[in-house]
Formats: C-alpha cells, structure tokens, sequence
C-alpha cells in the first residue's frame, strides 16, 4: 500500500462512526483501534488531569481505561454510546486512583462486567460535574472534526479561535493565509459550515 | 455547551471551537502505549483463554516504573532511552507488593535481559513478546519459567519495544513497553 493509499484509508476510517469502528475491532481490524485511541486520548487525558492525579497516576488510568475499553469492546452492545462509556471510565478510574493514593491498579475478573461494579463506589465529588463533562465531549468532537477540515479552514479556524487572549486579528489571518483582508469573514463563515457538516455526519 | 455542536449558530460554535483548541493532547508515549494494548492483547489471547478456563480468580495487576538508571529526571513518563552508550539499563517496577528488577546488557550485537522478581516467594514465569504495531518483522513471543531465586534471562534479545508479562497462580502481573537497546 503506498503512502497515499494510506492516507486514504485513515481518512477514510477518521469519518466512521464509534459504532463502526467498534464493530471493525471485533472483526480484528488493529487500524480501527489506532483510530478510537486517536480520537479520545485528548479526551481522557483531560478528564485524568482534572481529577489532579500526578503523571504515573495519570499514566496508570490512561492506560487502564483504553486497557479496558479493548476488553470491553465484544460486549458493549451500545456501541454508539463508546464515548459516555470513555467518559464515565475515565472519571471513576480516575477518583479510584485518587481515592487509593496508590500507583498501580488492581482489576479483578469481576470488574470487568461493567463500570457500575462496587469496586466504582467512589463519592463524586471531582471538579467535574456531569455538566463540564458534557462540555468536554463536545470540544472533543469539535476538535476531532476540526482535524479532518482541508488545510485552509483548519488553519483559518485555528488562527481565528485559537484563544481568546491572543487573537490574531484579520489581517495577520489575511496575510498569512494569503488571501483579501474581505475575504476572511466570508470564508470564517464557510469554514464554520463545513465543521458543522463534519459534526452532523 | 450541551447542545449539539452540530446546532450551535457560528458564534457559538466559534467559542466551541477555542474550547476544543485547548484540548491538550496526551503524552505520544502514552498514546503509543494505548494503541500497542492491541498487538499485547493479540499476543496474550491463547493465554488468557486458558487463564479463564482455570478460574476467575485471577487478578490483572498493572505494574508502575520506580526506577530507570537512564532516565533524565526522576518520573519521566515513558522509557525509551535511545542515543545512550552505556552499556547496562537498570529498571525496578512495583507492582501490588512485588517489585521487578529488570538490567538489560549490551552483548554484541544483541542483548541479554535479566531480571528478578522480589516479593512473596511463588513460582511463575514470564512473557516478552515485541510490540507488532511497531516491528511487524519482530521476533515470536518468548516465555521463560523463574527459578528457584525468582530470577530469569532471556539471552541473544534484538533491540525493540517489548511487552512483558508475569505469569503466577493468582496474578497477571503487565508491565509497561520496554525499550531494549537503540533502535
């Protein structure tokens, strides 16, 4: 396969649904895994670092959510629902690491029936409300359908929105994507619409 | 933002956008890690089967880096340690009341990796098999029993990412990738 076909492919992939790439993982396809753990590593390692876990927690619940999320994926049978299912792994492992204090995790066979096991029990009590969770999901999916934008919207968009305090005014956009200083609005506009085709697929 | 973002009007999803912007990106030796649980799982499966025959009551037991003779500072996430020259790499892991010393020896053109389990005295064996997604071409999957002193050696190593496991009766025992020698 040449580097283009590869591409392709991954494109390809990047645009199924959680459900499809689940169902290609049982079918034993390793790219539609390198696909999922692509698409929610910013997720869970945002959702570990608001728990406040130092980096070899940190790196222990990562690894253990994706651990378990491989497990898991033969018997989700929701598998449009993955992304809930990440989040509320990935906010319980992480209040059970807090909650131990301790560097390595311990799964019993039992725990792998489910995220609601009494092992999970964990008071809620984390900075991060049901609420900001939701947010998180949604810039998740923004920034992921940001990712598979042409080039030019991207750069535009990044440039645009990249953070409130450091705006690169309309002219720098304009110059530095090479286009009329008029031209920015408009295409901004455009850019924004095929982020929300991307988001509506 | 709990609608859709697919229904936000522009100025609402610009603000999504600068919200998804900060989203910041795990460590890539992490992500590496997550997308390798793959080929382990792969490698592990006819074991794990057999695993389950036996009984549920055994437990996976993720074990943490404590020490790497190579690292740059202490808590360094990750182990490759490529581009050094010396000659002998010393890593302890602890893992639920044991503790893994592994030393990795630069022999010619291979490498030799031993290793010592320290804790309840148990019989046990261990698993290394090369993490695929990375070398396709790599070596097959190796096991070894542990002597009497919990020691083992696995000789003429070629230099690769690897993934270990230790096997006892009522524990599985994963350590993280191992970076062996400068590749």
């Amino acid at each position: 396969m040449t580097e283009l076909d590869e591409s392709a492919a991954k494109d390809s992939l990047d645009a199924e649904s959680d459900a499809a790439l689940a169902a290609r993982c049982n079918r034993g396809e390793s790219a539609a895994w390198t696909i999922l753990v692509q698409r929610y590593q910013r997720l869970v390692y945002t959702i570990v670092r608001r728990i406040e876990l130092d980096d070899h927690a940190a790196a222990d619940v990562f690894q253990t959510v994706f651990s378990r999320l491989l497990t898991h994926l033969p018997q989700l049978n929701q598998a449009d629902r993955l992304q809930a299912w990440i989040v509320t792994t990935a906010k319980r492992e992480a209040l059970l690491q807090r909650s131990r204090g301790l560097r390595t995790v311990s799964l019993t066979a039992d725990d792998d029936e489910g995220v609601a096991s009494a092992a999970y029990d964990v008071a809620d009590d984390s900075p991060l409300p049901d609420e900001q969770l939701a947010t998180l999901q949604s810039q998740n999916q923004v920034r992921n359908a940001l990712e598979r934008m042409d080039e030019r919207c991207r750069t535009l968009l990044t440039l645009l929105y990249h953070d409130a305090d450091d705006a690169v005014a309309y002219d720098e956009v304009a110059r530095r994507l090479d286009m009329p200083l008029g031209s920015v609005g408009p295409t901004r506009a455009r850019c924004l619409g095929k982020l929300r085709k991307l988001l509506e697929a | 933002m709990n609608k859709s973002p697919a229904s936000l009007d522009d100025d609402a999803l610009g603000d999504a956008v600068r919200g998804a912007l900060k989203l910041v990106d795990a460590p890539a030796p992490l992500v590496a890690a997550a997308v390798s649980l793959w080929a382990t799982q792969a490698a592990a499966a006819p074991a794990a089967t057999l695993t389950g025959a036996v009984g549920a009551a055994v437990r996976k037991v993720r074990a943490a880096l404590t020490f790497d003779s190579w690292a740059t500072t202490p808590g360094a996430l990750g182990l490759r340690s490529a581009g050094l020259s010396r000659q002998t790499r010393h890593l302890m892991f602890s893992a639920d009341g044991r503790d893994i010393d592994l030393r990795i020896v630069s022999a010619a053109n291979s490498y030799v990796l031993a290793g010592q389990i320290l804790g309840p005295e148990e019989r046990g064996s261990v698993e290394i098999s090369v993490d695929t997604s990375i070398d396709r071409d790599g070596p097959p999957p190796q096991s070894v029993e542990l002597d009497d002193l919990g020691s083992f050696e696995l000789e003429a190593m070629r230099a690769g990412t690897y993934w270990m496991t230790l096997r006892f009766a009522g524990d599985v025992v994963e350590l993280p990738p191992i970076d062996i020698g400068n590749h």
